[in-house]
């Protein structure tokens, strides 16, 4: 009787808020998480600048754009990796009695996303920084980057699950997670080009329909099939 | 002798047979319409294109028994589902080398970067990621799992990356560039003839293999 009241609706909105305060928690007290995913942008980044040379207008437009996106792509894996395993062991059983599992799965999704999108603006502000600065619609490119980090978080929360759950090393992450994403970074990649070139937004209205759909599916998964792998 | 019944349910599997047969055949000796650029390589639709709509059929027809699995937790659904993906991906393979060759004498290169090109290896590619999710995974039950979510997701992937991001682009492919295959081809009644005969032919082909050997595991299973 307890326990059905503890997961009836109206509840399940205040254990989001709870469930979150303890993402951040968690992140707070190991700030282990941060630092690497933000070392491993800075190293990925410095090593482009070196290998691009001291002249910056060696990159062209379009290189530029593809090799910010794999950076941010693999930076944003980096640190998705890290979603469900940095809780102690034994602690899933636990929070499997209090809550269901769409509001695990809703908390970790809204925590990612702001982990992201912070990490990829950071990121696109070092690179900026670094390589130079070629964009010239600045608040569509955020968008872009707000947008990306929503459609990588969609997806990557569902496959770090798979792959936390399997018990397998970190590399059959990014290998299950690089292929689904495509569609949605050629979009993506397409959006941030045009904000590069300094194009209105009304021109990529199509863009942005495309990743506001494939967002939505994305996450409409993820709330129906994150219960089959959360139940043993 | 084999009893009627039995020879009843089991007539699609030398339908298929005969069917692949008489496609090959005609396929190669009837006449064809003459079109620009194409001349007789339009005798690849006979086989490059059926190939496609039975790896879409086929790994529906996983993504299905994968959902189906998930609902039920019987793993008889699994071993379905997965034998049908490992036909799938048999297919999209044969159908991406089957274009390569066509390609090559129409366009003049195997790759030419085509969108369609890309996109179906991309979606070739999330299948062999789903193969090396699948053996990764010792536990059966927890093999189930994964690989069912997976080809859910696997298979939503796939039909952006087929349908809807080649229709974006300027594309070599016939047909393409805007609409659906069928209409520039000039697919007169002659070539239907043989076109819908081999998709079924091979679809049939296809699940016949997949049911072989999905028996041949519910057996080792025991």
């Amino acid at each position: 009787m307890t326990i059905n009241l503890l997961k009836s609706k109206s509840k399940q909105f205040y254990f989001i808020f709870v469930l979150l305060k303890k993402e951040f928690a968690l992140d707070n007290k190991k700030k282990q998480n941060w630092s690497v995913a933000l070392l491993y942008l800075f190293g990925s980044i410095f090593t482009i600048y070196l290998l691009v040379g001291q002249n910056k207008n060696n990159l062209s437009i379009p290189l530029w754009n593809s090799i910010l996106w794999v950076i941010l792509f693999f930076s944003a894996m980096q640190i998705l990796a890290n979603t469900f395993s940095k809780e102690p062991k034994n602690r899933d059983f636990y929070y499997s009695q209090i809550t269901n599992a769409e509001s695990i799965i809703f908390a970790k999704l809204i925590y990612n996303f702001i982990q992201v999108s912070i990490l990829f603006v950071a990121g696109y502000f070092i690179f900026a920084f670094m390589l130079g600065n070629q964009v010239q619609n600045l608040p569509l490119f955020i968008l872009s980057l707000v947008l990306g980090s929503a459609s990588y978080v969609s997806t990557l929360t569902l496959v770090s699950a798979i792959a936390y759950k399997a018990n397998s090393n970190n590399g059959i992450m990014a290998i299950l997670g690089l292929p689904i994403v495509l569609p949605t970074t050629l979009e993506i990649s397409q959006l941030s080009k045009n904000a590069i070139d300094g194009l209105d937004i009304s021109v990529s209205y199509d863009e942005i329909s495309i990743i506001c759909s494939l967002i939505a599916i994305s996450i409409s998964l993820a709330f129906l099939l994150f219960p089959f792998l959360w139940k043993d | 002798m084999y009893k009627i019944s039995f020879m009843l349910k089991n007539a699609w599997k030398p339908l298929s047979l005969i069917l692949i047969l008489y496609t090959i055949w005609a396929g190669m000796i009837w006449e064809t319409p003459r079109l620009p650029i194409l001349n007789e390589t339009i005798r690849n639709l006979y086989f490059h294109v059926p190939m496609w709509f039975g790896m879409i059929i086929i790994l529906l027809v996983a993504c299905i028994y994968s959902i189906m699995y998930l609902n039920t937790k019987n793993i008889k659904y699994d071993i379905y589902s997965n034998q049908m993906t490992n036909v799938g991906i048999l297919f999209g393979i044969l159908g991406l080398v089957t274009g390569m060759i066509w390609a090559k004498y129409t366009w003049g290169e195997m790759w030419s970067g085509d969108a369609k090109q890309k996109g179906s290896a991309w979606g070739l590619f999330i299948y062999f990621v789903y193969l090396i999710l699948r053996y990764s995974v010792s536990d059966p039950t927890d093999r189930a799992k994964f690989s069912s979510v997976y080809n859910i997701l696997a298979y939503l992937a796939l039909v952006p990356l087929l349908f809807i991001f080649p229709r974006m682009q300027d594309s070599l492919h016939p047909g393409n560039g805007g609409n659906p295959g069928f209409n520039s081809y000039d697919l007169d009644s002659r070539m239907r003839m043989i076109f819908y005969p081999a998709v079924i032919g091979w679809t049939l082909l296809g699940v016949w293999l997949a049911t072989l050997r999905a028996r041949l595991d519910l057996v080792r299973e025991k």
